[in-house]
């Protein structure tokens, strides 16, 4: 199950183990930002400005008391007293899916009534390519609709967990990629997020990766 | 699912489809249009991007519109105009 930002801790909300170094922590919280910048965010479809704007202000706080040693070390030992977090700024933002489609997040030149596909699979990022192609659209106009950066929907596509951020934003991304196909993100996500929350590695993520093969058939791509 | 049978939707899928051979051979594009032999050096994946428009396009529109042909030529080769090339 996958906590809301509002119960997340510093470390999950910047997406670093416990024992993360300094490096490591702001490489996650460059990460984070970079993922949440104005005007690149997928999540936009699914958050108000409002609550995009508290989201980046908690993680802002987060990287400072993390890039503190002492301020760190005193969180640390809130955290291990099992004392329940402070958090700088309220944010309470609901991330279920109950907005309708909508036909403006869907790409150019896609219509509803040919966007629908039943074939009962669960949706990994095969599958999500293959319903892409299905209805001719390119990734780069999905980038261009959603606002997600085309090396991150390449990772969803190739199923390349351990190169995308924390899974909250995760979600965001692939619920924008529904919603430009014209598939549920209600059906989407829950079996994109599934085999990301099992296959994802506990290491920090990064973004340098070099598995990619690029091909086209069903089952001959990301898998592992 | 039935066969594509809208000529404007063939097209798209052709172009969806090359789009990705270019997104995941940007190298291999480049120095086939540099040598001109990008035909020959993206062959396997040629072949397999038309085995998958086949799969989903009636013969007949393929055929009579030559939607993976005209994609083929505004995809790889015109988004690749900046390339230098002793072919323009």
């Amino acid at each position: 199950m996958i906590k809301s930002p509002s119960e997340m801790d510093h470390y999950e909300l910047l997406d670093v183990p416990r024992e993360a170094a300094a490096d490591e922590v702001e490489r996650a919280y460059r990460m984070a930002l970079a993922t949440w910048e104005g005007g690149s965010l997928a999540t936009y479809s699914l958050y108000s400005e409002r609550e995009v704007e508290l989201l980046r202000e908690r993680i802002e706080h987060a990287f400072r008391v993390l890039s503190d040693v002492d301020a760190r070390a005193a969180y640390d030992r809130r955290l291990g007293g099992g004392q329940p977090e402070e958090h700088a700024l309220p944010l309470d933002l609901d991330l279920t899916f109950e907005e309708p489609q909508r036909a403006e997040l869907l790409a150019p030149g896609l219509e509803l009534q040919e966007a629908f596909e039943e074939d009962g699979t669960p949706y990994d990022g095969a599958r999500l390519r293959r319903s892409r192609l299905q209805r001719g659209v390119e990734l780069e106009q999905i980038a261009r609709v959603t606002k997600v950066n085309p090396t991150y929907l390449r990772f969803i596509e190739d199923d390349q967990y351990e190169s995308l951020p924390a899974p909250v934003y995760v979600r965001g991304f692939v619920s924008a990629y529904a919603r430009c196909l014209g598939l549920d993100p209600a059906r989407v996500v829950p079996d994109y997020m599934e085999r990301f929350e099992t296959a994802r590695p506990s290491a920090a993520p990064s973004l340098v990766s070099t598995r990619s093969s690029g091909r086209l058939a069903a089952g001959r791509r990301g898998r592992r | 699912m039935g066969r594509i049978a809208d000529p404007e939707r063939a097209l798209r899928l052709a172009r969806a489809i090359l789009s990705d051979v270019m997104l995941y051979n940007v190298e291999k594009v480049r120095a086939g249009i540099e040598a001109d032999d990008l035909f020959e050096r993206l062959r396997e994946e040629l072949e397999e991007a038309r085995a998958f428009f086949d799969e989903r396009v009636e013969a007949e529109v393929a055929e009579r519109t030559n939607a993976f042909g005209r994609a083929l030529v505004d995809v790889l080769v015109f988004r690749s105009r900046a390339v230098r090339s002793k072919i323009w």
